[in-house]
Parts: C-alpha cells; sequence; structure tokens
C-alpha cells in the first residue's frame, strides 16, 4: 500500500516537473460543442498514425488571454498553440511564435487560400506564423420571396454586388414590405463591446476607403478619423437613426422567425447553418455591398501556431501539417469555412452557386482586421466608439477620440518598434 | 507553571492560526502588495519586448482624467444608492411576512433564496429573455397593464432603463441573502416588546415602527455596511449583459478594471484602477460606520 503511495507520488511529481517525454506535444486551445469533441478526436487520429502524444490544454475562450499569460510567467506555453488571428501581431511582436516557413510542407503553405494567407502573415517581416484549415467570412442574407415582392435585384457574385444607393434603397423598400419589423439585422445582440463590431464592420470602412490605422506609419490620427472612416461611421449609423436595424435586446434569429422579423442578415457564415433548415430555398446568400472602393469582406478565425519556447518544434510541425492536410476534421465540423483551397471541395455548400459559392469567392476579397502589435486597444477603443455612434453619438468625435487612445497606446510602447532595431 | 500553559495554548492557537494565514498572505496580502507596486508601473498581461518601467503617477492620472472613469463612477453610486433600498427593503418585507409563519415558512424561505444560490450566468440569461424587445414577458405584461399605452422598451440597450434594469435584477437575485439575516435579527426581538405593545394598543405600523425597526438596527448597519461594498463591485450582470454600454450608461468601476486588465491588457493601469477602487470602499465604509455609530434608540429602548 505505502508503496503503491510512494509510487503514485512520484509519478505526479513527474508529470508536475513537465519534462517533455520524447515524441509528445502540449496544445493549448479552445472550442465548444462539436468543435471541441473535432478536436479531440482529431488529436486521436493524429497520435494513432504519428506515435506523438498529444496532451490537450483546454482554455475557456473568455479566458483564453489571462491564461496564456499565467504559462508565460510560469515558462509552461503549449508547443502548438491557437490563437484569434487579429492578436497574431500582438504574439509576433511579443516573440512569442515560429515563422512556419521551412518547418511546414510548402504544399501545404501554397494551398491556403489568398485570405489565410494574409491573417497569419506579419507585414514586417514577410514570414507567415499561423495556419489553420478553416477561416470566416460575413455576408448577406436575405429571403428570395421578399426580395422579389420589393422588386429588388437579387445579386449573384461580387461583381454585381449592391452599391451603397442600391443597398439603401433596398432597405427602404424592404421596410415597407408587410410582415417586416426591421429591414436589417446587422447582429447587435451578439454584445455591445464585442470583437464583432471590429470584424464585421471594419470591411466597410474599407470599402469607403477608409482604414482603422495607418499600415505603414502605425498611427490612427489621420486613418480612424479620416473623411472616409467617418463616412462610413456615418452611413452605419444612418441605417439606425433611420430604424432600419434589429435593435440589440431582440435575438439573433430575426431573419428566420415568424414574428417581429428582419428582411436582411449582415451574418457570418455560420448564420447559414441556423437559417437554412427554416427557410429552405427561400434563403440566399448575397455579397456585401459595394461602398465605393469595392467589396471588402472581414475574415480570420482561429488559427494555429508554433511556439517559439517549443521543446519540441519538429513534433509540433508535424501536428500543424497534419491537421491541415485532416479530412475528417472538417466533416465533424459541420459549416466550417475552407481556409485551403482543397477544404472546399470538402464543403459542398461553398462550392454550389445556388448556396454559398459567394461567401467563399469573398475569401478573395478579404481584409484582415489590422495586423497591428497594439491591436488589444485598437479593438477595444474602436468598439467603444462604434457603441457610442449606433446609440447616436457624432462619429467623427467618437472616431477621433478612440484614434487618439490607439495613438497613446502606440507612444506608451515606443511605437511598436520591428524587430532587430 | 500558569505562564507556561499560558504559552502553549498560543502555540496551539499559532499552529490552528497558521494555515489561514498563510492562504490569506499569499493570496490576499501579497496580491494586494503587488498590485500597489504594479500601479506605478506600465506592466502589460503579456510580457513583451519593452522591460516593465516605473512610470510614476501616470497611471492615476490618465485615469482621474478620464471621462469613463468618471462615468464608471457616478454609475456605480447611483447603482448602490438605486440597488440598497430595493434589495433590503424587499428582503425586510419578505422577512416580516415569513416571520412567526412555521409551516409556509422553510418552504417559502427556500424559494426566496433560491435566486441567490443561481448562478449569475443563469440568472442573466433568464432576465434578457424577460427584457427582450419588443415582446418580452417585461414588455408585454407593462403593454397589458396600461391596455396598450405602454410603448415597448429596450430594457437593456436604452441609456436611460438599461441600469434600472440591471437594479431590478441583481436586487431580485441577491435579495435572498439579506432576508436570511432579517430573519434572524427578527427572531432575536424578544416577544415581550410586542406584547406590550400589543397591551398598549399599537397597531401593526406603529408597532413596525416602534418595536421592529428600532430593534433592527445593528442589523441594518451590517446589512447596510455588506450590501453597499457588493454594490460598489458590481461586475458580473453588466460584463453578460450590456458590457457597460450603451453609451456608458452601465458602465461600472469593476468593469472599467477588469477591460483595461484584461481586454486592453494593461495590468498596471488596471491596478491602479483597483487601488483607487480600494480606496473608495474604505472610504464608504468609514462613512458609514462613522454615520451609524450611535444606536439613536440608545440602551434604554
Amino acid at each position: 500500500m505505502k508503496k503503491a503511495l510512494f509510487l503514485a507520488l512520484g509519478l505526479a511529481v513527474l508529470a508536475l516537473s513537465g519534462v517533455p517525454a520524447q515524441g509528445k506535444i502540449t496544445v493549448m486551445f479552445q472550442a465548444t460543442g462539436a468543435e471541441s469533441d473535432a478536436f479531440k478526436t482529431l488529436f486521436d487520429r493524429f497520435t494513432k498514425d504519428t506515435g506523438i502524444k498529444v496532451e490537450p490544454m483546454f482554455i475557456p475562450h473568455d479566458t483564453y488571454f489571462e491564461k496564456f499569460s499565467a504559462a508565460v510567467a510560469s515558462k509552461r506555453v503549449a508547443d502548438v498553440m491557437q490563437l484569434d488571428a487579429p492578436f497574431l501581431a500582438n504574439f509576433v511582436w511579443n516573440g512569442y511564435l515560429s515563422p512556419l516557413q521551412g518547418m511546414i510542407d510548402q504544399k501545404i503553405l501554397d494551398d491556403l487560400t489568398p485570405s489565410s494567407v494574409y491573417q497569419g502573415t506579419y507585414p514586417i517581416d514577410g514570414r507567415l506564423y499561423a495556419l489553420g484549415n478553416n477561416d470566416s467570412t460575413v455576408l448577406l442574407y436575405g429571403s428570395r420571396k421578399l426580395l422579389k415582392a420589393a422588386g429588388i435585384r437579387i445579386p449573384t457574385g461580387i461583381k454585381d454586388a449592391w452599391t451603397k444607393a442600391e443597398f439603401n434603397d433596398a432597405l427602404a423598400k424592404l421596410a415597407k414590405q408587410p410582415g417586416v419589423k426591421w429591414p436589417l439585422d446587422i447582429f447587435r445582440a451578439y454584445g455591445v463591446k464585442t470583437e464583432w463590431a471590429t470584424y464585421a464592420f471594419q470591411p466597410i470602412f474599407e470599402s469607403f476607403g477608409g482604414k482603422l490605422i495607418d499600415p505603414k506609419s502605425w498611427k490612427a490620427k489621420g486613418a480612424l478619423d479620416s473623411p472616409e472612416s467617418v463616412a462610413a461611421a456615418t452611413e452605419i449609423q444612418s441605417w439606425v437613426k433611420k430604424d432600419w436595424v434589429v435593435p440589440a435586446s431582440s435575438g439573433t434569429n430575426a431573419l428566420f422567425r415568424d414574428k417581429d422579423k428582419a428582411a436582411i442578415a449582415w451574418g457570418g457564415h455560420w448564420v447559414w447553418a441556423e437559417a437554412y433548415p427554416v427557410m429552405k430555398d427561400d434563403l440566399v446568400a448575397m455579397p456585401l455591398p459595394n461602398f465605393g472602393k469595392g467589396v471588402k469582406s472581414p475574415n480570420g478565425t482561429w488559427i494555429w501556431a508554433i511556439t517559439k519556447s517549443s521543446r519540441n518544434p519538429k513534433a509540433a510541425a508535424k501536428f500543424l501539417e497534419y491537421l491541415a492536410k485532416d479530412k475528417q476534421l472538417i466533416k465533424e465540423s459541420p459549416g466550417t469555412f475552407p481556409g485551403m483551397k482543397s477544404a472546399a471541395a470538402l464543403t459542398p455548400i461553398y462550392t454550389d452557386p445556388k448556396l454559398m459559392k459567394v461567401a467563399f469567392d469573398q475569401s478573395n476579397v478579404a481584409v484582415p482586421r489590422p495586423v497591428y502589435p497594439g491591436y488589444p486597444v485598437l479593438t477595444a477603443s474602436f468598439q467603444v466608439a462604434f457603441d457610442n455612434i449606433l446609440s447616436g453619438a457624432d462619429p467623427k468625435t467618437e472616431l477621433g477620440k478612440a484614434a487618439a487612445a490607439i495613438d497613446q497606446d502606440g507612444a506608451d510602447n515606443d511605437g511598436y518598434p520591428p524587430f532587430g532595431e | 507553571m500558569k505562564t507556561m500553559k499560558r504559552s502553549r495554548i498560543t502555540l496551539t492557537e499559532a499552529a490552528m492560526l497558521t494555515p489561514a494565514l498563510v492562504l490569506l498572505l499569499a493570496f490576499l496580502v501579497v496580491p494586494f502588495a503587488m498590485s500597489i507596486g504594479l500601479a506605478f508601473t506600465n506592466q502589460p498581461l503579456l510580457p513583451g519586448p519593452i522591460p516593465t518601467k516605473f512610470v510614476g503617477f501616470r497611471n492615476f492620472q490618465r485615469i482621474l482624467g478620464s471621462i469613463e472613469f468618471w462615468h464608471a463612477f457616478l454609475n456605480v453610486l447611483l447603482f448602490s444608492a438605486m440597488v440598497i433600498p430595493l434589495q433590503c427593503g424587499f428582503a425586510l418585507l419578505s422577512a416580516i411576512l415569513l416571520n412567526g409563519q412555521s409551516k409556509a415558512k422553510r418552504f417559502f424561505q427556500a424559494v426566496f433564496f433560491l435566486p441567490y444560490i443561481t448562478p449569475m450566468v443563469v440568472v442573466c440569461v433568464v432576465w434578457s429573455t424577460l427584457f427582450q424587445y419588443p415582446s418580452g414577458i417585461l414588455n408585454a405584461l407593462f403593454s397589458a397593464l396600461s391596455f396598450g399605452l405602454f410603448e415597448p422598451v429596450q430594457w437593456l440597450h436604452d441609456p436611460r432603463t438599461a441600469l434600472p434594469a440591471i437594479t431590478m435584477l441583481s436586487a431580485w437575485q441577491a435579495y435572498g441573502f439579506q432576508m436570511v439575516i432579517y430573519m434572524a435579527g427578527l427572531q432575536n426581538i424578544s416577544a415581550d416588546l410586542y406584547e406590550a405593545a400589543a397591551i398598549d394598543g399599537a397597531s401593526g405600523w406603529s408597532r413596525f415602527t416602534k418595536v421592529t425597526w428600532p430593534s433592527l438596527f445593528e442589523t441594518n448597519v451590517f446589512i447596510l455596511i455588506i450590501t453597499a461594498i457588493q454594490a460598489l463591485q458590481l461586475f458580473t450582470q453588466v460584463n453578460i449583459l450590456t458590457q457597460g454600454g450603451p453609451q456608458d450608461a452601465t458602465n461600472t468601476l469593476v468593469h472599467y478594471i477588469y477591460r483595461s486588465g484584461f481586454v486592453i491588457q494593461k495590468v498596471g493601469f488596471a491596478s491602479a484602477g483597483s487601488l483607487i477602487l480600494f480606496l473608495l470602499i474604505v472610504g464608504v465604509y468609514a462613512l458609514l460606520s462613522f454615520l451609524t455609530r450611535k444606536n439613536p434608540v440608545g440602551e434604554n429602548s
């Protein structure tokens, strides 16, 4: 009995000491529901096929950065970690990630969609730091019947996307349709100060010719409060002012419920899976409008990277390659938006022009959120401004305040000096 | 002999105190001392290439110069002013109703206490459906009661109603705690006092104002201070339901600190905010203790 106790104690000490067994990697990730199950079976398949053990470190989404910072402080960072794409620059600048070129099979890197390459690359050194087999986008969903009844042209692809005038005209006409309470749902129900604001609306600023931050000088003043950006914010605010937008306390199902309906939803690719079972062939996917400088769409999701402190980078690279090539994972996560060209074939809804092909086409015109090390401050400041603007505050003032906060943080960090300087 | 015995007892006492002291030291005193130190630095959440350095009072200057902070500060005071009377009044009312009842008491006591032991996340999900616009239960109820005159309100997303909505939810969720304490307080009131009042022909109301309320003085002081401290730390409901919006109408100090530390990732800045909150709580505690230092009825009651 005593011996067994000592043995158990010894094993526990060994396990806690963190010495990596040969061919073992730790993987830090966040996921919920079906995705979480899909990752777990992926880990099992990987171990079975390669003999490399995976120690999963599941971290709830909301405490991801807290736990990561604790891991850095105690020098127990995982070999492979998932991170939200817009925070990549912050992680690279902080020196946590290894570049992937040379570690990962070039064929896999060539298979990434332009959007995936864009979101995984740190522009200062032009190297790729993270990849994933999935991506995301935001598009317009509508009801065929309602659009026809209101006499509105249904765009079929990015080339014939609605213009600003057409979009406003469509909303005005739809507002008058019987049964439509609000013509447009922009999913304010996701929360007031959440990443959704930056994610879903930053491309509109770009389509107006504005930017959240100057990509060369890394100054928000002159970009976020430029006339183009103010015009974009004013446009979005005008939809709310005209009472066209589903309010925040009205749920996320306005497009496909019976009462207090919306006619068009400005929603993520995942909305298809929620709306299609209810609306069937009445549901139509359309590109985001072109506000002047072409259709620009959001992108980015949680992508995978190898940490600089990994003691087993070769095994970690093998895991990333395995994940990129794995077909089962895509099959098990229904509604996955392909982040690799070859993955599109596995997700038939994204190749069928009657279904979601337009969504996948948008990955050619995707603009990532600013790839800037100060992104945490940038997005938080933008969210506050966006909330205030939607609630009726003056766009120029609010964007100016946000720009000042972003630039103050930049100055506090000596302008986020690039490597080697 | 006697002194030896005494020192042995102290030793036992010390041994028994040690575990609690170690935990308090490790998880309360040390972090508190650290946060005082961090408040004067630019410490980020994720350690990076720029070394942490001493920045003097910069964090404090920026916090005290920010409109967002003062908005949160006023919101917290406003929330306390609304929630303390509502929550404690409701708790006292239910305690009085349940006091003296024998059979129904346990059942209703458990029912009234239920929200308090329900996780706040669950409470928030339930209430957010009550608050739905335009046809949530609360809007439907008001509309029916006013024969359709009431215009549906976006409870949580209208700057005018958001904080009162959070107040209602908070009071409902937590009043069970104050109720239990009031019930204990009520049981401590001697039955003789009520008998004497009955002989004097006191009505129900004057029995409450002349006997119950004065006798509850100590309980009231305790409840006032506990509720005030809890109210000043309002966070979970706000973080789940409104994230401080709309237009900062529900922003609170703890939410402001949380966003500074974990969203904007400036731990030094957030520590300075925590220190200000700490001083505020100490100040409020001192003020309340001072105002309630003497039982107005005195010992001869």
